[in-house]
């Protein structure tokens, strides 16, 4: 930790580029994460060149996601100035950037990144390594049929084996089977239905426990209206009784929202959640030797 | 009429192009200060410190300045810097106590002492140091004219958050809104005054009085005027049902018994809660204009002063 400071150029003496750069590397290695990633900023502040200041970036973004701080390298990568940049360099960047933007839930931006690396570049060679990530986005965008086609353009681009290739299409085609899709509970019908038939929307969302006892309160209202209303009660039939048969169905109507939100939510995370199985199997599979 | 209006074109314009000569002037200087800033900066190392700050990395800004200083790593005359930058990091980290202490340590020569002096005061307003920071904003010497303009400004958001009127009066009659930096923030203080001013503490006798006579009303007078309905209705209900069953079924009756206790319950409970309320209407209502008047001190000094 002293070396590092010695040696980072705060002195008025000039800084070894490469002997800061190496201390940055032992730092990161130690786990002295954000030492490491004040390091890596320093090179990347001193340095006159491009390629280095993007890859020091890069190394402190490594720095924040080891630390777990996905919002703050995303940040970190966002200084990333995309001049006069090779190829090579401006995938790699735009693609640790689609990362953390991905790994911090901003989706929207991270795919933003891959559509630019597509825009930007000639050589498609560099664009397929991109496409597990890009599907692991566009899962989580509820674009399913478009995750699809990427996972299948991926297979084609590393399994030249065609009875190979045939297989992972297949498996990917299981996986993406239109009746597979989580089938999404339309938050409006689930509450018409507990507007109208009160207990129902919460059994359209998958909870029927809730709608029960939901409907049951609901009838408890209204009975006690009726009881009162019976032994001539006409007063505390009419408000007490109905007050609270109102207090109950409009709480029905909102919490049934909140459940049918739920039920989307975890259809989209199992669904999700198998798919990452399968591209991560497709990432093994690739890197598999022969 | 027409020569009015040219009369009136041709004041605005003027005003407008001195405004623009003084905010250039200002800039100029800043940019200055901030350019010789820059040099010795680059010589001592601390354009990294200043980097990382421009850079929202302020907490690694401390820590790059806590270490060297540690190891005695910065020379003597670079103190001022040192102080400065770490009060800066500290500021937008928002920990303004901590600022504060590095600000005040800044001498009079430093060509961060403006700015961290202007900064601090606005700290020890946010701190409810009043005294500290009408003291501190006193004693600064030698401003230019939109620099006073600014002091006068800060020094009657102090008085006004210190809800200290006559000071505010006396402070906010010398305002020749000379300053663009903070004209508009100027006038807004009148606003803001007037909202003090009608925010005046009430009595939670009168309110839970109040909500005895009438349930919901104390919550009315405290200020929670949507809450006196949604207060009233379910006491009321409560109340008519137990009077119903009274006449139905008498006094020992259990419909008459559960309605009678129900609407204690929320009767009491009104009664009590309006009482509380006007404590809580009263200082959350108060947060919200300190809230207002902070960020009307603070954009001003943002201009002038630059991120």
């Amino acid at each position: 930790m002293t070396c590092i400071f010695h040696c980072a150029g705060f002195s008025a003496t000039n800084p070894s580029l490469a002997q800061l750069s190496k201390e940055a590397d032992s730092l990161f290695l130690a786990g002295k994460y954000q030492l490491a990633g004040i390091a890596f900023e320093e090179l990347s502040f001193l340095s006159e060149d491009l390629v280095t200041k993007t890859q020091s970036l890069i190394k402190k973004s490594d720095c924040c996601l080891a630390l777990g701080n996905y919002s703050k390298a995303q940040q970190v990568l966002s200084r990333i100035f995309y001049g006069d940049m090779k190829d090579s360099l401006l995938v790699f960047a735009k693609q640790k950037t689609a990362l953390c933007a991905y790994l911090n839930k901003d989706f929207g931006y991270a795919e933003s990144q891959i559509i630019q690396i597509q825009s930007l570049i000639s050589d498609s060679s560099l664009y397929y390594p991109l496409l597990p990530l890009y599907a692991l986005i566009l899962n989580e965008s509820k674009k399913w049929e478009e995750a699809k086609v990427v996972l299948i353009q991926y297979s084609a681009w590393f399994e030249k084996d065609f009875a190979k290739r045939s297989l992972l299409e297949a498996e990917i085609e299981n996986q993406y089977a239109a009746d597979k899709y989580p089938k999404l509970k339309n938050i409006e019908k689930a509450k018409r239905l507990s507007m109208f038939l009160p207990g129902t929307g919460q059994l359209y969302s998958g909870y029927f426990w809730e709608g029960a006892i939901n409907v049951t309160l609901q009838l408890l209202g209204l009975g006690l209206t009726g009881v009162c209303i019976y032994n001539q009660y006409y007063f505390t039939g009419l408000f007490v009784g109905t007050g609270l048969f109102q207090k109950f169905y409009s709480g029905g109507i909102t919490r049934t929202e909140f459940l049918a939100n739920k039920r989307n939510y975890i259809r989209v995370q199992t669904f999700n959640k198998s798919a990452k199985s399968l591209i991560v199997n497709l990432l093994q599979t690739k890197n598999a030797p022969e | 009429m027409i020569p009015l209006i040219f009369t009136k074109r041709a004041i605005d314009t003027t005003k407008a192009i001195f405004g623009c000569l003084l905010l250039f002037g200002s800039a100029r200087l800043q940019a200055q200060d901030s350019v010789e800033a820059h040099g010795s900066l680059k010589k001592s190392g601390l354009d990294f410190v200043d980097h990382l700050i421009s850079n929202k990395e302020s907490d690694d800004a401390v820590l790059v300045l806590k270490k060297k200083q540690q190891e005695n790593g910065w020379e003597k005359e670079q103190q001022d810097s040192i102080n400065y930058y770490t009060g800066w990091a500290y500021y937008n980290l928002k920990q303004l106590d901590s600022s504060l202490i590095y600000f005040e340590r800044i001498s009079e020569t430093s060509p961060f002492y403006l700015k961290s002096a202007f900064f601090g005061s606005f700290e020890q307003t946010y701190l409810g140091r009043y005294k500290k920071a009408e003291t501190q904003l006193n004693s600064l010497e030698d401003l230019d004219p939109s620099l006073q303009e600014l002091r006068l400004f800060q020094l009657s958001t102090n008085a006004l958050a210190n809800r200290n009127f006559k000071t505010f009066d006396s402070l906010s009659s010398k305002f020749t809104y000379s300053n663009y930096s903070c004209v508009t923030e100027q006038k807004a203080l009148f606003k803001h005054k007037t909202e003090l001013l009608k925010n005046k503490r009430k009595s939670p006798w009168v309110a839970g009085f109040m909500s005895a006579v009438l349930p919901g009303s104390g919550k009315y007078y405290a200020g929670y005027r949507g809450q006196a309905i949604s207060a009233m209705i379910p006491t009321l209900i409560f109340g008519a049902a137990g009077v119903e069953s009274y006449f139905r079924s008498g006094p020992k009756s259990t419909p008459f018994i559960l309605a009678a206790s129900l609407f204690s319950l929320f009767y009491v409970g009104n009664i009590w809660g309006s009482s509380l309320s006007v404590s809580t209407f009263f200082h959350q209502r108060n947060r919200e204009i300190h809230h207002n008047l902070m960020l009307d001190l603070h954009i001003p000094l943002r201009r002038v002063f630059g991120n």
